[in-house]
């Protein structure tokens, strides 16, 4: 394929859907008699840059980063069920309790700061793992599909966690207030700032704070891209999404892919939270971020169930959110913010299956044509 | 377990029905599962099991996940899975809320429909036309649905003083109801008997019998309507064709794509319908997010009731009859059911006992564990009154699960002319 070629079945499907989603929302904004511009330009100069008041707005981006993180996490953690056909719709729930169950453990004992955090992170991903795992245990044990087991386990998860939390894990001292919390985590489990980092480079992050799960976000991505296509694991991971029967003649064991995919991705889900636990609030409250699960599957989807992918989709719904606060003091409603993200993630899927069946088809011409060289020159 | 004789795959119709009712097995073990309700509601002194009230709220808590139910039937029988009906149902929602209040509650169970007729269509253009995969258009249908709710009412309704960006205004007027003549008065007296069976049954009857708005009527009447449509016409086997073997019916001169975006067009106005009914019965407006989850749990109900009219009405039950108890709070009766869980557990250990598998096991073990609670445990926490249904089904659906048959090519995006 020629390089013009190649450089559209790359980004044509993504630059499609954002076109498709500026398209409809400015549709949506034209109906009720709003301009376009005027919106857009708005969340990109309180998002991004702003040439009249100091260029780059650093305290958004910052925002915006912290955002995309258990975005991030969440869209990989759909990602990998994704990339073998497996459909993790229970992300939400599996983020939830582990959130609630790390912080309620975390806050019993105080020790080194690294370990402390190390041991929270782990209850965090063994809770969500073992809420997933029973998914996966159901689907290879007694074959019950995954999509309404993760689903009825959402629901079990969201009842869980309020009887837990209202009747015993709640602190008593927030009782009665508007917002009930657990007893935060002591300090020696909270993340340090990477402001520092920022300020040794002569960034003003203002009141904003970067937090260091940035670092870990990067990690995990690596990880995940490299587990994915460089390890024998990763090798059959999608050659069962690819074709199941190939697969398994191949000598890949689908249940026990089924089961390690699973677990993996409740991990994987059991980190959303952590953002808020370690660097934010530092507690489960009623006011803890909920949907992180529900976009991820959103940010999977648009990024293609890859790492890169999925970081540019985080990094995207980030943008969308801090952006969408530029709307209110515009007056525009700022729901257009859902019509834009609903209409780039039915787009984007659309434009990637149209992207890769041409490119399917390119392949083909590209190798027909090869033979018939090849039998030319042979003759 | 009732749902496992219901689960036989493509039972042949008997012959004579009457006949066939009384020796039915479900028929048999409904009438043991009644009367130890019965026994256990004198003998715990628990009245609000069988109170008319209960099983009247019952039935219109069930309509909603009914007909999501049956919307995820016409799109799944055609072969397309359905989880964007949560998404339809919340545009059957808004629309219905719409409608309703500025041309009243019939108009408004239209404008409903149209509601999830339009979610349905975007679904069908994903999956149909560009064979997106079923799960990822789903996904994105709620996300949209939830989104153009809170679109439309911001453009709407900011402004007005009576509705606002989460609900629309009051409707005007309601659905009529009806009370069945004669007969709502002798359930009513045989209610009032308060005797061993009698008297439940005639609670049951009885609520289904007294002040049922026309709307509840219609929605159950869609239940025969749904078995014949699908299996008694030449329509419903065709539409059943392209979820069993699309390639062999396009073969045969099935229009594949047609029939498949009809189905899934049934599917979204059906769930939009249950959206309208949230609306006009329970609510009286159009308010965010007072869907609920219902689509999924239709969803539940539809593989609960193994892909079929009368086991989705089942299923259906069984959610709006645990959310009666969760809604009205009868922990008295959650208890005392608990008791009866118990037992009915027990039964089928005993029934099942030659088979000393797994199953068994758990089921004495289950059975003696419930029964113990009961007398353990005071009060049950609202929160496991609300996610009992959801644990059943989970049980169900792995107990059942080799009983269970989706239709065979459900979920696998077809494409014309590819061979298979």
């Amino acid at each position: 394929m020629s390089l013009g070629k190649r450089l559209f079945a790359v980004l044509g499907a993504p630059v499609m859907a954002l076109v498709a989603g500026l398209l409809f929302s400015s549709i949506a904004l034209l109906l009720i008699d709003e301009s376009p511009t005027n919106a857009f330009s708005a969340m990109w100069q309180y998002g991004v840059y702003n040439g009249d008041t100091g260029g780059i707005q650093w305290a958004s981006i910052i925002e915006i980063l912290n955002q995309a993180v258990p975005l991030f996490f969440a869209g990989l953690a759909a990602a990998i069920g994704f990339r073998m056909g497996l459909f993790n719709i229970g992300v939400e729930g599996q983020y939830l309790i582990s959130a609630l169950v790390a912080v309620y453990l975390g806050a019993k004992f105080s020790v080194w700061a690294p370990i402390h955090v190390l041991i929270i992170l782990v209850i965090a991903m063994l809770t969500g793992a073992a809420w997933a795992g029973i998914a996966g245990l159901l689907k290879v044990k007694r074959n019950v599909n995954e999509v309404i087991s993760t689903i009825m386990l959402n629901y079990i998860a969201f009842n869980l966690i309020s009887w837990l939390f209202f009747n015993y894990w709640r602190d008593e001292r927030s009782v009665g207030a508007l917002n009930i919390v657990t007893t935060p985590l002591p300090e020696t489990a909270w993340l340090p700032s990477l402001n520092p980092v920022l300020e040794a480079f002569g960034v003003n992050p203002r009141r904003a704070e970067l937090s260091s799960l940035v670092i870990l976000a990067v990690i995990v991505g690596f990880a995940f891209w490299f587990m994915l296509n460089r390890t024998q694991f990763g090798y059959d991971l999608r050659a069962s999404g690819t074709s199941a029967p190939a697969a398994q003649a191949s000598g890949v064991k689908a249940k026990a892919m089924i089961l390690r995919a699973m677990l993996i991705s409740g991990g994987l889900a059991g980190l959303v939270g952590m953002l808020t636990i370690l660097s934010e609030t530092h507690q489960y409250a009623t006011d803890f971020p909920k949907n992180y699960g529900f976009d991820g599957i959103a940010v999977a989807l648009i990024g293609r169930n890859s790492a890169g992918g999925a970081a540019l989709a985080a990094l995207l719904f980030g943008f969308l959110r801090r952006g969408g606060q530029a709307l209110l003091s515009e007056q525009i409603p700022v729901e257009i913010i859902n019509i834009m993200t609903g209409s780039i993630i039915l787009a984007a899927v659309i434009a990637f299956a149209m992207v890769n069946r041409w490119a399917q088809n390119e392949e083909t011409k590209a190798l027909s044509a090869a033979v018939e060289a090849k039998e030319l020159e042979t003759a | 377990m009732t749902i496992s004789q219901e689960a036989r795959p493509e039972a042949p119709q008997p012959k004579s029905l009457v006949k066939s009712f009384f020796t039915n097995r479900v028929f048999v073990s409904a009438l043991i599962a009644m009367s130890l309700f019965s026994l256990i509601r004198i003998l715990t002194g628990t009245a609000e099991m069988s109170s008319f009230q209960s099983w009247g709220a019952m039935l219109r808590l069930a309509v909603p996940i009914l007909l999501a139910g049956l919307g995820g039937l016409y799109a799944e029988r055609a072969g397309v899975v359905n989880i964007g009906l949560e998404g339809m149902m919340i545009l059957g929602t808004w629309f219905a809320g719409y409608g309703a209040f500025a041309w009243g509650p019939w108009r408004g169970i239209l404008f409903g429909m149209v509601g999830g007729l339009i979610g349905g269509a975007l679904h069908a253009l994903a999956t149909v036309t560009f064979k997106i995969d079923h799960i990822v258009s789903g996904v994105a249908i709620n996300i949209i649905g939830a989104g153009m709710g809170r679109f439309l009412s911001t453009v709407f309704y900011v402004g007005r003083t009576d509705a606002g960006v989460t609900q629309s205004p009051r409707m005007t007027g309601s659905v009529e109801r009806f009370t069945v003549p004669i007969l709502a008065d002798v359930f009513k007296a045989m209610e009032d008997t308060d005797w061993f069976l009698i008297g439940d049954i005639g609670g049951i009857l009885h609520g289904w019998t007294r002040n049922i708005s026309w709307f509840t009527l219609l929605a159950f009447l869609l239940v025969p309507a749904s078995i014949y449509l699908l299996w008694r016409t030449k329509f419903g086997l065709r539409l059943r064709s392209t979820g069993e073997n699309p390639w062999a019916a396009e073969s045969l001169g099935v229009r594949v794509y047609t029939y498949k975006w009809v189905a899934v067009l049934i599917s979204g106005a059906l769930a939009g319908m249950g959206g309208a009914y949230l609306v006009t019965e329970q609510a009286g407006l159009y308010r965010e997010g007072m869907t609920g989850g219902r689509g999924f749990i239709g969803l539940a109900a539809l593989i609960f009731g193994n892909w079929r009219p009368a086991g989705v009405a089942t299923g259906a039950a069984i959610f709006g009859y645990g959310l009666t108890l969760q809604l009205r709070g009868e922990s008295a009766a959650v208890r005392a059911l608990l008791l009866f869980a118990g037992i009915g557990l027990l039964l089928y250990a005993l029934w099942q006992f030659r088979s000393r598998g797994v199953n068994s096991l758990l089921s004495w073990i289950g059975g003696v564990l419930l029964i113990v609670a009961y007398f353990m445990v005071e009060e049950i926490p609202a929160e496991f009154i609300a996610m009992a249904p959801y644990v059943l089904t989970l049980i169900v659906i792995s107990q059942a699960a080799g009983r269970l048959r989706m239709p065979a090519a459900d979920g696998i995006p077809y494409r014309r002319g590819e061979a298979h």
